[in-house]
């Protein structure tokens, strides 16, 4: 249909208001006549249907209708300025600069933005989330931070929790040194949720005499939903941040499906434990240290004395050619020790108690004798590793494992990758004995019991 | 402002507010009708129930950012962001998608299908393919913060029953929110039974017809969806929104219509309440009231209340509130009665029209907006004054503080700490300033008798964005073609169609398919010599026992069929039908499940039932004998002795023999005997 020549709807740019008309599509009942739609705005021209262009426009009433482009003809395009290109799509010009001017009473707190859902917002006309571009922007997201300490927002990059390695934990506490240097009385890291329990750990290792709280934040739900979690979590965090007397790294999760309490983690015994729940990340083998409820600390450790005068630094670094693989009945000796070949070490995450089946034991000790480490951690999650109890737990000792306590499997690797950066060439009994030295609570003196797994 | 004129000529033209001509004030009308769809929810599986239970109970808070609700201005966008907890109860029917702690999972391809054929019976032109898209909520009844809604169809028609043609712009598919089952206005509680239960929203073009026929439309297009067979039954299931205005006014929407009854008078009191504000407007502007006039300036005149005998203003300025007062420029009488206005010639009481003249239009509106903004209560206007306790010296003293033109001007006057009067004294003028353009579109909540009041500001287009969760769904042709051989009928069709089926009357299939009874009617009824009795059964037999406590849906459809079987055989009278189902219900109750089968249980009923029930042959000989006995009047009548002979015929044989048999019986012996006789 059209006239000879007539501009094609996908010639035009996103984001143009036009009048079109629409013929209907094959029905299998008669109809004739075509639609006339006024004020659409071309939203999308990139996909298809069996070769067919499918365009997607969204309606004056705020509907957006996907159809085949040959069923829509231009009837005018409005010269009004091009949507995409204006303020809308961000949902208004941010409205906050990035330091804000607060009560010089209220402690500085620097946020250090990352990525991940929590400092992502949503484009309206398309729906899809974008990563905020700088700090400034969280700010016009969560104004109201500005009421609970003086804040200074910085990004030093923006990447999603699935795409950080050792690389970006360590551009990160940098980051968080400085920002200690430069004054703040407490640090907040907003962070991805999926990974958060590895940076926490590699945060817990690497930063020592800290100042103040260094607190990592996410949410589960993005900020352009009324019902994000994204809100009261930061709130929470920055809460933390300018007035717990912590010296360590933490993370803040839902206590439960409920807005309003939230629980502090400390920084190597968190775990990511749902895939979307609120309150997915967990306290693994360990009861929270506190909690903030409502705007209120509970905090559930001995006490410590916080000295702004204090030196914080940067300890060791990470190898990162260490592997973590999940035992299952399924996996071969062959498979096995070509998931080893070149490996300088290994976390064996074990059945049970840690156990290893016997045809293998006999791959890790080749492994080990060649030198690789091997720690064993046990796919239960929760629970100590014992490999006393059965002989192939007794076996795996004699190959040369170390078992990893309490330690979650990724705390379990964190910990090794940063033992065997930090002992460089020294060797390998100084690797085991830093994997071995008690950093942050990574060591748990028991397990107590708690209420459910 | 001609159309203002022309408002005013009809409004006084009417005699009462029941015979204004609604379509001379331009009326345009533009209907939603919402229907929720049976079987599992749109976005998980859990059951479209609703539950007594409370079950797991959770709160959360909502934070509407800016951008989400750009027509919201910042007043009203601080009253909705202060921090509203909602309470949730998830019940055991419900999962983590209605808490949105998960993810949605793909839509019912049912209810899916059900929207098509709709559609498709609407003659709908069709998507391509189905985008979901969310429209930001506001008032925490849907735990996500939006509902998901799709537009699946567009531009269709329906003859309504009585002609009318009603073109239908769009057809949606959505979800539906939770439940509201208390709490207060900013700490509400949402039960999520209802979360998600899918929904089909169909929108009417502006209907420019007269009330009687928007409810016509309404319902025929709600049933349409009914007879698909998949649409939920029950309290709430079927609402009506309903979008009015006429020339002049501007478009406002009454939600949740739910009383198809109502709908008429909705649509007058709104239309009445729009030329009202229309007629205000026209003479607020011949007010000449200058821009800078309008600017809120606050008075504190709490000082000429301090010895007041009122008691809501002592008791609020106890409790520490002030007394805050603005000028109304221009507004003398506005705030009142229509028959107040300066502009309108004297009445008396007896030439009041009810509905009219006695309207109170701006002031309720202003008081609610000023409620709304802040939550206070005592919201006072100097139309309504002197009044509750407040004295004429009061309110003069107030004129002249705010030196103000008594013969112009009015005052609005609120008494509440100081924050919470400049909140709802600033609603208040935002409301003042629309008076002088007519009519604000605004989204307003139905009222028992018909009226409406404000629940917010009407929401733009902006409020909705794509569902990126749930990827767009093809709608290919063969689907449709496939869905084609199955679509609902319109209610013409039906009953014409249950009309010739079961062979009765238009009176009778209505009641029929009123009562959703078509399906059981088809169950229970096995060929079109029964369907009187079963028609008997469904329409008068069991809503008498339902009226005498009996629990009917205890009885499955093959008790209630093979009775008819029954009965249509002659084994069991008609007068017996009540007294089988009585029996069957006590047997069911006494033994639970012995394992006998149910066509056998009844059989032994009806065997009981009939007992005393007599042979042809001895019905045929009682017969005989009265007939003999009556000897000269069958004589005189010849075969209209049939009349006058049933009396004392049924007398001797009542329960022993079904009527209508007895009188057969009657009319074959009378012949013979008529025969032998000649």
């Amino acid at each position: 249909m059209g006239l000879p020549g007539a501009r094609k709807i996908s010639d035009l740019n996103p984001g143009t208001r036009l009048n079109i008309k629409v013929k209907p599509r094959d029905l299998p009942y008669d109809r004739s006549g075509v639609v006339q739609f006024r004020n659409v705005i071309l939203m999308d021209t990139s996909s298809s249907v069996k070769g067919e262009k499918v365009i997607t426009l969204k309606l004056e009433n705020g509907y957006n209708v996907m159809l085949d482009e040959e069923r829509i003809r231009i009837d005018g395009v409005l010269d009004d300025e091009n949507i995409f290109d204006s303020e809308i799509r961000d949902g208004g010009p941010a409205r906050t600069p990035s330091s804000v001017d607060s009560d010089e009473e209220l402690p500085p707190i620097t946020i250090i933005s990352t990525g991940g859902t929590i400092a992502s917002r949503v484009d309206y006309t398309t729906g899809a989330v974008h990563p905020v571009k700088d700090g400034s922007e969280i700010l016009s997201i969560y104004p109201s931070m500005a009421n609970l300490c003086r804040l200074d927002v910085r990004t030093v990059m923006n990447e999603l929790s699935e795409d950080m390695s050792p690389r970006e934990w360590v551009v990160i506490a940098r980051a968080v040194k400085k920002a200690f240097k430069d004054g703040a009385r407490g640090v907040v890291v907003t962070h991805g949720t999926d990974t958060m329990h590895f940076t926490s750990s590699a945060l817990s290792f690497l930063l020592r005499d800290l100042p103040g709280p260094v607190v990592l934040v996410g949410s589960q739900r993005s900020s352009d939903r009324p019902s994000s979690d994204a809100f009261i979590n930061l709130e929470h965090a920055v809460i933390t941040a300018s007035r717990a007397v912590l010296d360590r790294v933490v993370i803040i999760s839902h206590e439960g499906p409920s807005d309003g309490t939230s629980i502090i983690i400390s920084g190597t015994r968190a775990r990511k434990m749902h895939t979307s729940r609120r309150d997915a990340i967990r306290s693994i083998d360990s009861p929270p240290i506190g909690r903030v409820v409502g705007k209120r600390i509970e905090l559930d450790i001995p006490p410590v004395r916080l000295d702004p005068a204090r030196k914080i630094s940067i300890v060791g670094r990470f190898d990162r050619t260490v592997d973590m693989i999940f035992i299952h009945p399924g996996i071969s000796q062959e498979g096995l020790d070509s998931m080893l070949k070149g490996k300088k070490g290994v976390v064996i995450v074990g059945s049970g108690l840690g156990h290893v089946g016997k045809r293998l034991i006999k791959v890790l000790k080749k492994h080990i004798d060649r030198g690789m480490i091997c720690v064993i951690s046990s796919a239960c999650i929760h629970g100590r590793v014992d490999l006393n109890v059965y002989s192939s737990g007794r076996n795996l000792i004699g190959a040369g494992v170390i078992p990893s306590g309490t330690m979650t499997p990724e705390t379990a690797l964190v910990k090794l990758m940063w033992a065997m950066g930090t002992a460089g060439s020294e060797g390998k009994d100084r690797i085991i004995s830093l994997f071995k030295e008690d950093i942050a609570g990574e060591w748990g003196s028991s397990t107590p019991f708690s209420e459910g797994l | 402002m001609k159309d203002a004129k022309k408002v005013s000529e009809i409004l006084d033209r009417a005699r009462s507010w029941k015979d204004i001509d609604l379509l001379s004030l331009g009326l345009k009308v533009g209907l939603e009708v919402h229907r929720e769809l049976a079987g599992r929810k749109l976005f998980c599986s859990c059951p479209s129930v609703l539950s007594d239970e409370e079950g797991f109970i959770f709160r959360r808070r909502m934070h509407i950012t800016r951008s989400e609700t750009g027509d919201l201005d910042d007043a009203a966008l601080h009253e909705v962001s202060k921090g509203m907890t909602i309470t949730y109860q998830a019940p055991p029917t419900t999962c983590l998608v209605e808490m949105d702690d998960e993810p949605p999972y793909g839509p019912s391809k049912d209810a899916l299908e059900t929207s098509l054929k709709v559609a498709m019976k609407f003659g709908c032109d069709m998507v391509d393919r189905i985008q979901f898209m969310r429209k930001i909520v506001v008032d925490g009844s849907n735990p996500s913060g939006f509902q998901r809604t799709a537009l699946v169809g567009f531009d269709g028609f329906l003859f309504t029953e009585g002609g009318t043609r009603i073109e239908i712009e769009s057809l949606c598919l959505e979800e539906d929110s939770g439940r509201r089952i208390g709490g207060k206005d900013d700490r509400p509680v949402f039960r999520l039974d209802r979360a998600g239960i899918p929904e089909l929203e169909i929108t009417t073009r502006p209907l420019m017809v007269p009330p009687e026929s928007v409810k016509e439309a309404a319902m025929n297009i709600g049933d349409i969806i009914r007879f698909t067979g998949r649409s939920r039954r029950g309290l709430g299931s079927v609402r009506q929104d309903i979008n009015i205005s006429i020339e002049g006014g501007a478009r406002n929407e009454i939600k949740l219509v739910q009383d198809l009854s109502m709908i008429p008078v909705v649509i007058r009191k709104e239309a009445i309440r729009q030329a009202l504000l229309v007629e205000s407007s026209k003479y607020l502007s011949g007010m000449n009231v200058k821009e800078n006039e309008l600017a809120p300036e606050f008075h504190d005149v709490s000082s000429v209340f301090t010895s007041t005998v009122s008691k809501v203003i002592g008791r609020g300025m106890e409790k520490g509130g002030k007394v805050i007062c603005i000028r109304l420029p221009g507004f003398k009488g506005v705030l009142g009665r229509r028959m107040d206005r300066p502009d309108r010639i004297e009445m008396d009481d007896k030439t009041i029209r009810p509905g009219i003249d006695d309207v109170r239009v701006l002031g309720p509106e202003i008081a609610f907006r000023a409620r709304s903004a802040s939550g206070v209560k005592g919201v006072f206007h100097s139309d309504e004054l002197p009044s509750y306790g407040i004295s004429k010296e009061e309110v003069e003293e107030v004129a002249s503080r705010l030196e103000m033109d008594v013969s112009r001007d009015a005052f609005v006057m609120v008494c509440a700490p100081e924050k919470t009067a400049y909140l709802a004294l600033e609603a208040v003028m935002r409301r003042v300033k629309e008076a002088f353009l007519g009519v604000p579109s605004e989204v307003r909540r139905p009222l028992p008798e018909g009226g409406s009041e404000f629940m917010r500001p009407m929401p733009g287009s902006a409020r909705m964005y794509p569902e990126t969760d749930i990827p767009p769904l093809d709608i290919p042709y063969e689907l449709l073609n496939e869905l084609s051989r199955d679509l609902p009928p319109t209610r013409t069709e039906l009953l014409e169609n249950v009309m010739n089926r079961f062979r009765i009357g238009k009176e009778t299939a209505s009641q029929i398919v009123d009562l959703d009874l078509v399906g059981t009617l088809e169950n229970i009824c096995n060929d079109g010599s029964s369907s009187s009795i079963a028609v008997r059964l469904l329409l008068s037999v069991i809503p008498e026992m339902k009226k005498g406590g009996y629990d009917i849906d205890r009885i499955p459809n093959e008790i209630l069929s093979a009775l008819v079987d029954n009965v249509s055989s002659g084994k069991c009278p008609r007068e017996c039908m009540g007294d089988v189902l009585v029996r069957y219900l006590e047997r069911r109750a006494g033994t639970g499940d012995d394992g006998e089968p149910e066509y056998l249980i009844l059989e032994r009923i009806v065997n009981d039932v009939s007992k005393g029930m007599i042979s042809e042959k001895e019905a045929r000989d009682i017969i005989r004998k009265v007939i003999t006995a009556r000897e000269n009047l069958v004589r005189e009548k010849g075969e209209r002795a049939h009349a006058p002979l049933m009396g004392p015929i049924m007398n001797l044989l009542k329960g022993k023999m079904d009527g209508r048999r007895i009188s057969i019986l009657l009319r074959e012996e009378l012949d013979k005997h008529r025969t032998s006789i000649e």
